[in-house]
């Protein structure tokens, strides 16, 4: 004998209402999580496994994920063949002074467009930002020339001074912050005396520190991966960054994916580091601009 | 506040100088040459490290080595460098780029250093100098020429029960052979070995051995495209069927982007140059090399191209550049005889041809190393026209035939449409003057 037990309508809706669907929900949420996660983890994940390959079994097709045998002598060869001691240090003092610099620069000028009326101030916004429009690539030229007047060439100087000069794409990020933070702040401080630059440097600049977190990773980022700016201007062995120095194991004709990888490894660890330490400011920053990070 | 205004502007200036000032260069009171080249490590190493010193030890002068692996990038610094008055001394452009240099006057012609020092220049291939040739005037010495033989895995050919290729062979041959190696080795539908790992855009080879001509009537005036040739059109199709009909050469997605088949043994040949001959005597099988097999013509052909050395039109220091590329380039030059010792090109200097390290190598004996020297006067470039319009072409060609590649378009369709915008290019040719 079965015995049929039906719920009746709006208890069926409710139950459906209040349990099955937020754990659908949840699930859904969870499992585009997850192939997000994989998606993003796949590449690292294949990073570390060629990186313990010998270079037959990084030819191997189809290829294998789990190295036999694991070559944990590739970290110490790929470190040693080339002087990665010294491209760390250059990259780091690099990468250091371009986001004191960028952060500075660009927090100082984003106030001004912020907070002070002055004639042709939306023009000059304006071309600030217009300034995001111009390719890279047509820059590389008059740029290596300017410098060359300037005897910067095979010094870190083009690759750091430059950022002193504020960045368009984090001004209007910090311009924007910088206008979300009510006037009637600055008006109180003016009351008690404060001046435009007390002002900027106690009142505003500790109330934007998720915006200015989020500029000073994207150029950390920015900096520590940049490869054609150190091409281009560096050209002493000396004076070389991680990124010039992991080009080092590819030609073309012939790539050492596993000494290639394991250095790569190595040389995101800074990153992950900066990354794991700064999320929320990385994560606000996107948030800030609607993107993923793109730095123009 | 002031104070704090004056920190913050020294703090700044001192940030200034400290970036000027790291990593400066050294200044030589001395004449130091700046050496540009693009080699893997396994060269810079074992050649240009030694002849560097070597050079210097003989001469006085200093060399100044920089070294960009990539192809593409070391252009990249090596045009901005150029176009921003601060070029190398020396430095290393394959034939085309050579070319394009000379014509735009980065180049400096080497005309009266050859003929004030005597230097012979019978002892280069004819064919492979006169690519370097402008108007009469040479503007490089080459050190080597791109020729491509068909490597094969004898260890697989051994399994399999097939002859090894032979002088004289033909494309017929080599499709039978290749067919009888790919191999589905588990039964699962999907091909496990492949007869041949690919080599289409290296198709105007093909088109060489069954014309024995080029793509234009002119390679370096080029006045008509071949294209709409039906040698031309079935010499295309023809690579394009060893993918798609024969299936004895993968596709993209079947080679997973494994950079090289032959050297991880899922082929049985390789159509390739010496370059990659190193990666192979690492790889732990036994190989030789055949020449490339016969087409329409009956003859055996080859690359012309290759790279050279040559000297910027601003070096400071002329005389001392073209010493350094006597030293690399020129007759019995060190740097060609240790080039020879790691088994990476084919020379083109007629003493360094017949020398018993380049046909009879230690690492190699009783290979057949003459395969590198088929087709020796019959040379042709890769890179066809030599002209500042290559490039244009070259993303042409890559484009339309990506799609012959896929079987998405037929050989004739493709070339119909790459002969339209050719004959456009051709017609306008000096805007690429």
């Amino acid at each position: 004998m079965t015995v049929n037990i039906a719920l009746p309508t709006s208890t069926r809706q409710h139950f459906l209402r209040e349990k099955v669907y937020p754990f659908l929900s949840v699930v859904a949420i969870y499992a585009i999580l997850l192939v997000g996660a994989v998606m993003i983890f796949f590449p690292f994940a294949w990073t570390i496994s060629t990186s313990l390959k010998t270079e037959q079994q990084v030819l191997e097709y189809p290829p294998t994920w789990v190295p036999d045998p694991v070559q944990w002598e590739n970290y110490p060869d790929a470190l040693t063949a080339r002087p990665f001691d010294r491209y760390y240090v250059n990259t780091t003092i690099i990468t250091v002074l371009s986001v004191i610099g960028q952060v500075a620069s660009s927090a100082v000028v984003a106030y001004g467009f912020a907070r002070f009326r002055f004639p042709g101030r939306g023009i000059m916004f304006l071309i600030v930002l217009s300034t995001l429009m111009i390719p890279f690539h047509m820059l590389i030229i008059p740029r290596f020339i300017l410098f060359k007047y300037l005897g910067w060439l095979d010094t870190f100087a083009p690759l750091i001074i430059p950022n002193f000069f504020g960045g368009a794409f984090s001004i209007f990020l910090l311009r924007q912050y910088f206008l979300t933070i009510p006037l009637d702040l600055d008006e109180a401080a003016k009351m008690d005396g404060a001046n435009s630059m007390q002002i900027f440097l106690r009142i505003i600049l500790p109330l934007a520190r998720p915006a200015l977190g989020a500029v000073a990773v994207f150029e950390f980022m920015s900096s520590w991966n940049d490869f054609l700016g150190p091409l281009i201007y560096l050209s002493s062995d000396r004076n070389y960054t991680v990124s010039i120095g992991l080009a080092a194991f590819r030609n073309d004709y012939f790539t050492a994916w596993h000494l290639y990888m394991a250095a790569a490894a190595v040389a995101m660890i800074a990153p992950l580091v900066v990354f794991f330490l700064a999320q929320k400011y990385f994560i606000s920053g996107v948030a800030l601009t609607g993107s993923g990070g793109s730095k123009g | 506040m002031l104070g704090n205004r004056k920190t913050l502007l020294t703090a700044l200036v001192m940030v200034i100088f400290l970036s000027m000032s790291l990593g400066a260069a050294a200044q030589d009171a001395g004449v130091t040459i700046k050496w540009f080249m693009r080699w893997d490590q396994n060269r810079v190493e074992n050649v240009a490290m030694p002849v560097a010193q070597a050079f210097t030890d003989a001469t006085g002068i200093g060399v100044e080595f920089e070294n960009i692996g990539s192809g593409s990038d070391y252009y990249t610094k090596l045009q901005t460098t150029v176009a921003g008055g601060t070029p190398p001394d020396v430095f290393y452009p394959a034939t085309h780029v050579a070319n394009a240099y000379a014509s735009k006057g980065a180049l400096l012609t080497i005309n009266e250093f050859v003929e004030r020092d005597g230097i012979d220049l019978s002892v280069y291939d004819s064919t492979i100098l006169a690519n370097y040739m402008i108007d009469g005037e040479l503007h490089c010495l080459p050190i080597d020429n791109a020729a491509l033989v068909v490597y094969y895995n004898k260890e697989i050919f051994d399994a399999a029960g097939v002859d090894y290729p032979v002088d004289g062979w033909t494309w017929d041959d080599f499709v039978e052979t290749a067919t009888a190696l790919t191999l589905d080795t588990d039964g699962d539908g999907v091909t496990d070995q492949f007869g041949v790992d690919t080599f289409r855009n290296y198709w105007p080879m093909v088109v060489w051995t069954n014309t024995d001509r080029g793509l234009f009537d002119d390679v370096r005036h080029p006045t008509e495209f071949y294209g709409m040739d039906q040698g031309v059109i079935d010499s295309v199709q023809f690579v394009a069927d060893l993918i798609l009909e024969h299936n004895v050469m993968p596709s993209d997605e079947q080679r997973a982007d494994i950079s090289d088949l032959f050297a991880a043994g899922k082929s049985a040949m390789q159509v390739v140059g010496h370059w990659r001959m190193q990666r192979y005597l690492g790889s732990g099988f036994d190989f030789d090399m055949a020449a490339l097999p016969l087409g329409e013509s009956g003859e055996a052909v080859n690359r012309a191209d290759g790279s050279c050395y040559a000297i910027s039109a601003d070096s400071e220091h002329p005389d001392e550049a073209w010493e350094l590329v006597k030293f690399l380039a020129g007759p019995g030059s060190l740097g060609v005889n240790m080039l020879l010792d790691l088994q990476v090109m084919t020379p083109v200097l007629s003493e360094f041809k017949s020398d018993p390290r380049f046909l009879d190598p230690e690492l190699l004996p009783g290979s057949n190393k003459e395969a590198f020297l088929a087709g020796e006067g019959n040379y042709f470039s890769m890179y066809d026209p030599i002209h500042p319009m290559y490039s244009a072409f070259d993303s042409l060609w890559k484009q339309e035939l990506g799609e012959v590649w896929i079987g998405a378009a037929t050989a004739e369709e493709a070339m119909m449409r790459i002969d339209e915008e050719v004959s456009y290019i051709l017609e306008n040719i000096e805007d690429y003057e």
